[in-house]
């Protein structure tokens, strides 16, 4: 179910907020199991919180005011582990915070609480956040409800197959160099990364604080942009976040007619997979077809766009990753896993002294190339598209063994971070093999308002998302685990 | 190339006890990434100004100084595992 038909069947008393809850509990009971998807869920809390709003909505004189007051009212939904939750344990998806329960909530978790959703747990990542296939977890990876063989892509993996099984309506997740466009192409649902600064990281766990983007993964492109309305705008606990007004993205989300989408030539190169390539060939022609005007141009400075991020992220990852001393929270330094070790050894070593300059420094001098790429590309062009990943959803194990392979699938997503700029991933249909492939729509700053125009109505024209993961899932052990 | 030397000295600067394999492994992967990124250096950024910050309208801001909206003392201690006279008990580590 989507949003709107969750409301509808609560103001027309079709069902209430608890039965619908009991519903997204029930398949969370019956699959977390195979999917581990969810670390900690909150079922008690989360019944309580549907009770007291089945009788807001009894009590109600008025409910389209309630409703404009709490736009998410009764909405069953899960928070990605890296948001802090008051009085519910915050692990970051890692050993070291197996424990420790924040005395606080973020920013993005109280709006959404605010909103009236009703919050059914915690969801699998990849620890702190690092990684492109959520096996970095410290909790085992989440696995791909499309084929249980593969991971469900990172590092909001747990998000992405919440939504994608129907365990929660949305999910909220952070993209940092791609995760949340990752998952959310591997596992057929929509997700957003807003423009940096436009969603507060108060409260959210810190991978690369200067490319760190707070979003969410939905079913449906009109879902991404409701839940973007409640969580965006300036917070006084955030100084890099952005003062400019949240406008109403429902408003006027459909039409591409003279919309000039333009495709990176690089994003379409030789290490593309091909049915990934197709899949976009498709998805071209459906907007042309609508009456949008497609354009080829260069973002020449891509293939350098790895090598910048993976000297930023660790070098930031040093630094963020210092506070956990094993005194003030969490456990020793010694918990640590090898991702995060990896990338705090990294990034110490480029912010030392005598390699500050021809590392950290060299790599925000190219940043400023990838970012002018992309403000060239936007003086021709409203939006771009491309595939959000080169590869179709990579067997378990497959890259364990060589983290530079594994990097190197960020290549069409990190560059958006490098640049601020807000991205929106897509359902465009699947492989051969049943795998879900998504496109990857940018914007230019503060332009989400496009994306959602853009995928909107893309989305009504295909309604890939409607596929949904079929039970048994495949790769299941038909007699059971 | 980064030396299994440099890689001990770093874990230490970063207060990280690697054992001798873990030692080997990091030295490989470590090197790999790095001689990755110098094709970074095929770029000429002389006149290049840094970006630390990609949205040019980000300003660093003041506020007013007000404590209302902080967490109390009792808040931030409420989830501790230990704590004691409006402290967190921890080992020690001096």
């Amino acid at each position: 179910m989507d949003i709107e038909e969750i409301q509808k069947k609560l103001v027309s008393k079709e069902a209430s907020c608890v039965e619908i809850t009991k519903e997204y509990l029930k398949n969370i009971t019956s699959l977390n199991e195979k999917l581990n998807a969810f670390i900690t869920v909150t079922s008690e809390k989360a019944l309580s919180e549907a009770e007291k709003i089945d009788n807001e909505i009894d009590e109600s004189e008025d409910l389209d005011v309630l409703f404009s007051l709490k736009p998410l009212l009764g909405v069953p939904m899960a928070h990605k582990d890296l948001f802090s939750t008051k009085d519910i344990e915050t692990t970051a998806g890692s050993n070291i915070l197996r424990g420790y329960i924040p005395p606080y909530d973020a920013t993005a978790v109280k709006r959404i609480k605010d909103a009236g959703t009703v919050m059914l747990g915690k969801l699998n990542c990849d620890a702190f956040a690092h990684g492109t296939t959520g096996e970095n977890s410290d909790f085992g990876p989440a696995l791909n409800p499309y084929d249980l063989s593969r991971p469900a892509g990172g590092s909001s993996s747990g998000s992405g197959v919440a939504v994608s099984a129907e365990m929660a309506v949305f999910a909220t997740g952070t993209d940092t160099g791609g995760s949340i466009r990752t998952p959310a192409s591997f596992t057929n649902v929509c997700g957003l990364k807003p423009t940096y600064g436009r969603v507060s990281r108060y409260g959210i766990i810190a991978m690369a604080s200067s490319l760190d983007s707070i979003g969410h993964l939905t079913r449906t492109v009109k879902d991404s942009a409701r839940v973007l309305k409640v969580t965006a705008g300036y917070d006084p606990f955030d100084s890099t976040s952005s003062k400019i007004k949240v406008p109403d993205y429902l408003e006027s989300i459909i039409g591409v007619k003279g919309l000039k989408i333009g495709v990176p030539e690089e994003y379409m190169g030789d290490g593309i997979d091909p049915e990934v390539k197709s899949a976009v060939k498709n998805a071209l022609k459906v907007y042309e077809k609508l009456g949008a005007e497609i354009a080829s141009v260069s973002l020449p400075h891509t293939k350098y766009a790895i090598a910048v991020y993976y000297v930023i992220v660790p070098s930031e990852v040093s630094s963020n990753l210092a506070r956990y001393d094993g005194i003030r929270f969490g456990n020793s330094r010694e918990s640590f896993g090898d991702e995060a070790k990896r990338r705090i050894m990294i990034g110490t070593y480029a912010l030392s002294a005598g390699y500050y300059d021809a590392y950290y420094l060299k790599a925000q001098k190219v940043r400023t190339l990838v970012i002018q790429d992309f403000k060239k590309a936007f003086e021709k062009i409203d939006i771009l598209l491309g595939p959000a990943m080169p590869v179709l959803p990579p067997k378990l194990g497959e890259n364990s063994d060589d983290p530079l392979k594994n990097y190197l699938l960020d290549v069409l997503t990190c560059p958006v971070n490098l640049a601020g700029l807000p991205a929106l991933s897509v359902p465009a249909g699947f492989s051969k093999e049943g795998l879900p492939i998504g496109i990857q729509l940018i914007g230019d700053h503060f332009a989400e308002d496009a994306l959602f125009r853009a995928g909107y109505t893309y989305e009504q024209e295909t309604r890939y998302y409607e596929q949904k993961p079929q039970l048994p899932l495949k790769g299941e052990d038909p007699d059971g685990i | 190339m980064i030396s299994k030397d440099d890689v001990l000295k770093i874990s230490r600067l970063a207060r990280l006890e690697l054992n001798e394999s873990e030692l080997d492994k990091f030295q490989r992967h470590l090197a790999g990434i790095l001689q990755y990124v110098e094709q970074l250096n095929e770029i000429d950024t002389d006149e290049i100004p840094p970006t630390s910050h990609a949205i040019s309208d980000l300003k660093s801001r003041y506020q007013e100084g007000s404590t209302d909206s902080t967490l109390s003392q009792k808040e931030v201690l409420e989830n501790a595992k230990e704590k004691s006279d409006g402290y967190i008990v921890t080992k020690g580590v001096l």
